[in-house]
């Protein structure tokens, strides 16, 4: 039997932002920003999840830690906050410099996944590096804790208008060329026959989604980001066979766990909504095991 | 590959070699995806120009595909900006008696289905060429009867291409062969080619026999030798 969660999604993203309004609204505008980090978020799910990306985008995910970082030391050098946009604008250039050491690495003569493993495995010293940076020199102003939780309850209209160029510039991939992208992922040969080019889209999603990742790490944290550039997509792929409903479920899927974790939130405040959203994702895989 | 130079016209073109002999690259360079010297030419058209008319055919679909068999044979041909694009994917299911399967995944389809799936996309695309890679490797009795005998259908009015390890064919199926090692090693029609003496420039060992049925053929490469 096929499913549609797009309709339930819509309206519990809308329940759960009418309540966020009218019921609480100091979590109104982190609940906005949280809803479209992770609506663009997984939208590019199915892309990493169909280009056997998977492993590459839990990577892009410890790659925001460090970039993240990174990113909060130099602003803390010039007294930045960390919400405004030369934060993301940083975070992506960090990011993008960890994607180029990947492809360096690759030119050593490694695959491309050793090349992955070997770049993370020097980012897990940097990272550690970087926390005692920050520790030393700027421990009143930089929580670490933060950079890998997310700020959430802080965000303010302020940081949902900042964010919101670069996730409306890291929607436009896959809105515009995700079905052509899934379809690349079933043949790539037939693809390049008829005239697309998997290979320049390879490299316009990897940039798309170091975007979104980057846009994302105020709200979600460091981490969050590379569960739901997977999660989605696989949840997707357990209620739709359809290439042109791939990225509408997956978004729908992100949407629902989005309200229920918001929902969860007000009741249990202990309960982190990107964690709850984890569990939702979660539970959703559980509950339709088998795809249809 | 080097001195890859044949000509196909509106003919059944069985493409045979061992194992490396870049019978799949082979498609690649008529698809112009990669490089090659030589000249090919299908339906009197050489070169670029004749690559949107080619169809390929894959000899499996990658595991973990998504996809409806109504959006993997109407999709390219929306790609491809045609404005017919639905009316020509429908009347190509039909055409390989997958029209009802339309909404199935295409990851759920049998070896034989699968075949005819990618034909018919290859049809709907515009390919009045098509390229078939190792088509019956991987189908049963069953499906292998039914694809033989849409390609009988499809031969009539198209050339057709299709690489294959078996020589054991029906008589009435190839007009030409094409053996390759890299290079063309012979190319005319298959009462002159399906020779032991010419298909022992390619195979250790070939054994042939005639029969009611067609080519009842026996070969090793040099490659692989058991």
């Amino acid at each position: 039997m096929r499913i549609r969660i797009e309709a339930p999604a819509a309206l519990a993203a809308l329940a759960a932002l009418g309540h966020a309004y009218f019921a609480a609204p100091l979590l109104f505008w982190p609940l906005v920003s949280l809803m479209a980090t992770s609506l663009v978020l997984a939208m590019h799910s199915p892309l990493a999840l169909s280009r056997r990306m998977t492993f590459l985008a839990h990577a892009q995910g410890h790659s925001i830690l460090t970039a993240a970082l990174a990113a909060a030391l130099v602003l803390a050098a010039v007294k930045t906050a960390a919400s405004a946009w030369p934060f993301y604008g940083l975070v992506l250039m960090f990011v993008i410099v960890l994607n180029l050491a990947v492809l360096a690495v690759g030119r050593l003569g490694y695959r491309e996944d050793v090349a992955t493993g070997v770049v993370m495995s020097l980012q897990i010293s940097a990272t550690i590096a970087l926390l005692f940076a920050v520790r030393m020199f700027y421990g009143a102003s930089v929580d670490p804790i933060a950079i890998i939780t997310g700020e959430y309850v802080l965000v303010g209209l302020g940081d949902v208008a900042a964010q919101a160029p670069f996730l409306a510039l890291a929607s436009l991939f896959p809105l515009f060329y995700g079905v052509r992208y899934l379809y690349a992922a079933i043949d790539e040969t037939f693809a390049e026959a008829i005239g697309l080019r998997p290979k320049l889209m390879d490299n316009l999603f990897l940039i798309s989604m170091s975007l979104a990742v980057a846009s994302s790490v105020y709200t979600l944290g460091s981490l969050m980001p590379a569960v739901l550039l997977v999660m989605p997509g696989a949840i997707a792929a357990r209620y739709t066979t359809s290439i042109a409903r791939m990225i509408p479920t997956s978004a729908s899927a992100a949407a629902l766990s989005v309200a229920a974790a918001h929902f969860i939130y007000t009741l249990l405040p202990w309960l982190w909504p990107s964690a709850a959203i984890g569990l939702v994702q979660l539970l959703m895989l559980l509950a339709k095991p088998k795809a249809t | 590959m080097q001195d890859v130079s044949f000509a196909a016209s509106r003919e059944f073109v069985l493409v045979a070699g061992p194992n490396g002999a870049g019978k799949t690259t082979l498609f690649m360079a008529i698809l112009n995806l990669l490089p090659y010297e030589g000249r090919i030419c299908i339906d009197e058209e050489c070169g670029r120009e004749r690559v949107y008319r080619v169809g390929y055919v894959p000899q499996i679909l990658p595991k973990g595909s998504y996809g409806t068999v109504w959006e993997y044979v109407y999709l390219p041909a929306k790609f491809r900006g045609l404005s017919d694009a639905a009316a020509r994917a429908e009347e190509a299911l039909k055409l390989v008696d997958l029209h009802d399967a339309k909404d199935r995944p295409v990851a759920a389809l049998s070896g034989g289905q699968f075949q005819r799936a990618s034909i018919a996309r290859a049809l709907a695309a515009g390919g009045d060429v098509l390229l078939l890679d190792e088509p019956l490797s991987n189908v049963d009795p069953q499906g292998r009867v039914e694809l033989l005998r849409l390609l009988r259908e499809l031969k009539r009015d198209r050339t057709i291409l299709m690489t294959s390890h078996e020589l054991s064919l029906p008589s009435d199926l190839a007009d030409k062969i094409l053996l390759i090692n890299r290079r063309v090693v012979a190319y005319g029609a298959v009462d002159e080619v399906l020779r032991e003496d010419v298909l022992a420039k390619v195979y250790r060992y070939v054994r042939l026999a005639k029969t009611s049925y067609g080519y009842v053929c026996v070969t090793e490469d040099y490659a692989h030798p058991h």
